[in-house]
């Protein structure tokens, strides 16, 4: 089961309304790379694991990215306080205002909203793990472009630690894999 | 002044200066109980150097050997002059240190000095979280101290503070 913890892993306090950056932010909240898929696919993989050291990896990621969720939500709503049905419309979000109002949806960053579909799973350990690598990558990757467009520090110093985090987890995926595939002499 | 406030244990910028030593670990097989189907990766001489909490913290990274930094964007936390978040940046910061530890062991159950690690981390996190909870409200639902149920308080973790 989960419980949760009123706090957010990384603290968010972003003062500067800019609905452009919130709506390229929503590429991790309901993108294919996003934070939405990657805990869903660690928290599925989880039960194939075989054994306790990738149980407890996936379930121990799968619930960080939960957390990462909930950073990216935060940096969405807090950019989008206060706008006004124009600004929403001027800066591409008049189609998310007319379905959602200021209301969050898992979403991408042009308003395609999220499907299962981005998730994986084989049964394979290695299959799975280095898609998990890959996963990383994509996000790390992601976290870049998203830094690349904005001068803001209150979302850049949160940007940077979720960049910072699939570096971790790459290398924690690819250590298990690793010792996985010494074990298992594949 | 409260207790919490000089959080940031390590005032050099330098990365190295801030590096806490972990020359006693060891990855060491016989000790793990787990079923495991073979000998494992030894990685004997694995030996993982850390950033103290709070500068692993403001990377979003306790492992210098695993840090890589973006174009010249130097990573922080914005100083803040209220206690309050004071208090949550010294919880985020040995939680989640502890974290850091709990995914490293994860892969690496048997490393001994790591787990001593993890559990020092972990207790300072808890105590402060309890700090908190006493001034400022529940952190977790069990945590309501009060007669009122004081889970329901404003703000939200997503709000503007």
């Amino acid at each position: 089961m989960f419980a949760y913890q009123k706090r957010l892993q990384f603290p968010i306090n972003i003062k500067k309304k800019d609905l452009k950056m919130a709506k390229f932010l929503l590429s991790q909240y309901g993108g294919p790379y996003g934070e939405l898929a990657a805990s869903l696919q660690y928290l599925n993989q989880r039960f194939s694991m075989p054994d306790g050291r990738g149980k407890a990896l996936l379930t121990d990621i799968g619930t960080e990215e939960l957390g990462h969720i909930e950073m990216i939500c935060t940096m969405v709503q807090q950019l989008m306080k206060g706008a006004t049905p124009k600004e929403l419309k001027e800066a591409g979000l008049g189609g998310h205002y007319a379905q959602f109002d200021h209301a969050l949806y898992p979403t991408d960053a042009n308003g395609v909203p999220f499907t299962i579909t981005y998730t994986q799973a084989t049964g394979d350990v290695i299959a799975d793990l280095e898609n998990n690598m890959a996963a990383e990558q994509r996000a790390r990757a992601t976290y870049e472009h998203l830094m690349d467009l904005t001068d803001d520090k209150d979302v850049l110093d949160p940007l940077s630690f979720l960049r910072q985090r699939e570096i971790v987890h790459y290398a924690r995926f690819k250590e298990l894999r690793d010792i996985y595939k010494k074990e298992m002499k594949r | 002044m409260n207790n919490y406030v000089n959080y940031n244990e390590c005032e050099s910028n330098s990365y190295s200066d801030c590096v806490m030593d972990f020359t006693q670990s060891r990855w060491n097989p016989g000790v793990y109980n787990g079923n495991f189907t073979s000998a494992t990766d030894m990685n004997e001489d694995r030996m993982p150097k850390l950033y103290s909490p709070y500068e692993g913290y403001v990377r979003g990274n306790l492992f210098p050997s695993l840090y890589q930094g973006y174009k010249n964007i130097k990573p922080s936390i914005k100083e803040t002059n209220n206690q309050k978040q004071e208090l949550l940046s010294y919880i985020g910061a040995y939680a989640f240190a502890a974290h850091e530890l709990n995914l490293y062991l994860d892969n690496y159950p048997t490393d001994r000095e790591a787990v001593k690690q993890y559990k020092k981390y972990q207790e300072e996190a808890s105590k402060a979280m309890k700090e908190y909870e006493k001034m400022y409200g529940p952190l977790t639902v069990t945590g309501v101290n009060a007669q009122d149920w004081t889970w329901v308080n404003e703000p939200w973790p997503w709000d503007n503070n």
